[in-house]
């Protein structure tokens, strides 16, 4: 068996990935035996003590896997991919939804698809309008606003 | 009778008829546009219909996935790229008839036997009520949960991938399914002291961001657009529907068989496609030509596709076992709707089950007519960049995710299940299993409860749920063989390229 230290990078994810997945089985099954009476905790312990014991097996293989497998297409997301998704959030968890769209939108085309600004401004208000009349006068759907406090006219 | 006819006029009546339509063209686009799936569609409309009707939500819904795969199969016969996965058996023969100028050929005989396919498949559904209705009401608790078990076993054998880690990926979502409060007791579960957790987690943070997340992720990262260069005259559309009408029993023959694989939970639409194509390759009297551009291999590809749906649906609507990513979250609208799978389907709200029949038929008959009349716009579309796309998915996601609750909870819940589905698909976990458990799990637990209290241990060994353990063990052994033989194979490429 290699040791953990051994591993790539690649299959250091993988172990740490069916480590976190044993984990939660563990976790699961400490507590349905230890807050729930027996009956309670039927269905609980039908799933966690097979659970347990495949999720074992998995990171045992994956410490003795000898090389990581290929990373499929579909899974590799650009550092930039990554980063424009949480400036979303952080946005959105700032200033709430209606800011944040507009105003996202005009930025990431104008910056990551390089569109000419008069486009990307277009598509900002465009995307203030679809979720002003779709979300908020059609459906009266309420929309996340965001920790900073803003005039009425931005939420 | 009556029923039938019946769920016909409440499907044309305002405004479930109009919702179909806004979902036939929602499913429209979705086809054809780069990088967004029919299940993730499906996904991001599920929040959309919390107010609707069941008849008029399953319009919508089912009107929109009902015709992703019709549409797909645009781009397959034209750039030789699937609009969608289950599109990919059309480009073996519908592209090269393309590239020697026979694609308006190729477009009407794949969009003619689609639409076959579709009626073929909406009509077995109608037909199997009957036959199925009694075998329902003659389930038990036992059968029930066994039946979901051998649901959730046949998709991990079935989906491709390493069988320990589909096992696992459902255990998990059974775990997932037991957060909140126990249904027999009322105590917190797995809930860490968060009132938040009280009511379980919602199946639309969950769904969007097993699937949604990774998918605009993977959108961002690529930033394409499906279509590079300029198609060639798209005309002779009307041969194809000519060839299909010539070429009736092999349209027939591969429509049956998508509907017999769209019963088998887990074979799925990806399947289905290779196993009608090798159908019509092996009865063909011209095998020779399949590959090169047989129209006998675009009908299989073509009518496969969409007939496979109404299979798919009677599994779903009479045992709650959802076969494939798609009914999973179909079966997610109804516990959305207050509907329950089962016996219900089949006596209460036998007009929502008829109804569904003519939602396919109409979505298909909408979405072939508007193909041929809007050919060369569709095929426009396919010029839009991801990166146009990105910020609209976006908004739905987090408006989807956030009307859960009205929290920004909901949201983080979306995040931490997109990290899941990202890692899962970077190591090789399959989603699909997972979905099908998390949406299952509450039912699954309640008909193992009642089976322990009615029979303890010994509702194992009725005869029919022994019967469907001897088939989820089959299952099994099959899937080992199969994972046995494909690393076989593997070693043997390996060596030789050594």
């Amino acid at each position: 068996m290699r040791a953990p230290f051994a591993l790539t990078r690649g299959a250091r994810g993988a172990l740490l990935f069916s480590v976190v997945i044993l984990a939660i089985f563990a976790y699961a099954a400490y507590e349905m035996n230890t807050s729930f009476t027996s009956r309670a905790r039927l269905f609980g312990n039908v799933i966690v003590a097979p659970a347990l014991a495949l999720a074992l097996a998995q990171v045992v293989r994956e410490l003795r896997r000898a090389a990581p497998a290929a990373i499929p297409v579909e899974a590799v997301f650009s550092t930039a991919a990554m980063a424009w998704s949480a400036a979303f959030l952080v946005m959105l968890w700032l200033v709430g939804l209606a800011v944040t769209v507009p105003l996202f939108s005009f930025v990431y085309l104008r910056v990551a698809a390089r569109e000419a600004w008069p486009r990307a401004a277009l598509y900002g208000l465009a995307a203030w309008l679809f979720i002003e009349v779709l979300f908020v006068r059609l459906l009266h759907v309420p929309l996340p606003v965001g920790v900073i406090a803003l005039p009425a006219i931005l939420n | 009778m009556d029923v039938f006819v019946g769920s016909l006029w409440t499907v044309l009546a305002w405004p479930t008829f109009g919702l179909l339509l806004l979902g036939v063209g929602i499913g429209f686009v979705v086809g054809i546009l780069p990088g967004l799936g029919g299940a993730v569609t499906l996904a991001l409309m599920l929040p959309f219909i919390y107010d609707m009707d069941p008849i008029p939500a399953f319009a919508f819904l089912l009107g929109m996935h009902a015709v992703v795969a019709t549409t797909g199969d645009i781009t397959s016969v034209l750039f030789g790229i699937p609009g969608e996965g289950t599109a990919v058996a059309t480009i073996f023969d519908g592209h090269p008839m393309a590239k020697r100028g026979e694609a308006g050929r190729a477009l009407g005989a794949v969009l003619f036997s689609s639409l076959v396919g579709a009626i073929i498949g909406a009509a077995v559904l109608a037909l199997s009520i009957p036959v199925v209705r009694p075998l329902v009401l003659s389930f038990g608790p036992p059968e029930f949960f066994m039946l979901a078990m051998l649901g959730v076993t046949f998709v991990v054998a079935l989906s491709g991938g390493n069988l320990v880690r589909g096992f696992l990926m459902a255990l998990l979502g059974f775990v997932i399914a037991m957060v909140g409060l126990d249904p027999f007791t009322g105590k917190p579960r797995f809930a860490f002291g968060q009132l938040y957790l009280w009511d379980g987690l919602s199946i639309i943070p969950v769904i969007l961001g097993l699937f949604a997340v990774p998918e605009t992720l993977q959108l961002m990262s690529t930033k394409g657009a499906i279509a590079q260069g300029a198609t060639g005259p798209i005309v002779r559309v009307l041969d194809g529907v000519i060839d299909t009408i010539r070429h009736w029993s092999v349209t027939v023959r591969c429509s049956l068989i998508g509907v017999v694989i769209g019963i088998i939970p887990g074979m799925g639409g990806a399947t289905a496609q290779f196993i009608a194509y090798a159908h019509a390759q092996q009865t063909s009297k011209t095998p020779e030509e399949f590959g090169k551009g047989s129209i006998e291999g675009v009908l299989a590809a073509g009518s496969v596709n969409n007939s496979k749906e109404g299979g798919a649906i009677i599994p779903t609507v009479a045992f709650g076992v959802p076969g494939s990513t798609a009914m999973a979250i179909l079966l997610g609208a109804f516990l959305i709707l207050g509907l329950v799978p089962g016996p219900d389907m089949l006596t209460k709200h036998l007009d929502v089950t008829f109804s569904m029949v003519w939602i396919i038929v109409i979505a298909n008959v909408f979405a072939v007519a508007l193909s041929f009349l809007l050919l060369r716009q569709l095929v426009a579309l396919t010029f839009i960049k991801g990166t146009w796309l990105v910020p609209f998915l976006l908004v739905l996601m987090t408006v989807g995710a956030y009307t859960t609750h009205n929290e920004l909870l909901d949201v983080v819940v979306m995040i931490v299940f997109g990290l899941l589905g990202w890692g899962a698909i970077r190591y090789g976990w399959p989603r699909a299993p997972f979905l099908l458990a998390f949406v299952l799990g509450p039912t699954v637990e309640r008909y193992l409860f009642l089976s322990h209290q009615l029979y303890a241990w010994g509702f194992l060994v009725r005869p029919l749920t022994l019967g469907l353990i001897v088939l989820a063990a089959l299952g099994v052994v099959y899937s080992v063989r199969r994972e046995r033989a494909d690393r076989r194979r593997a070693r043997t490429i390996g060596g030789m390229a050594a």
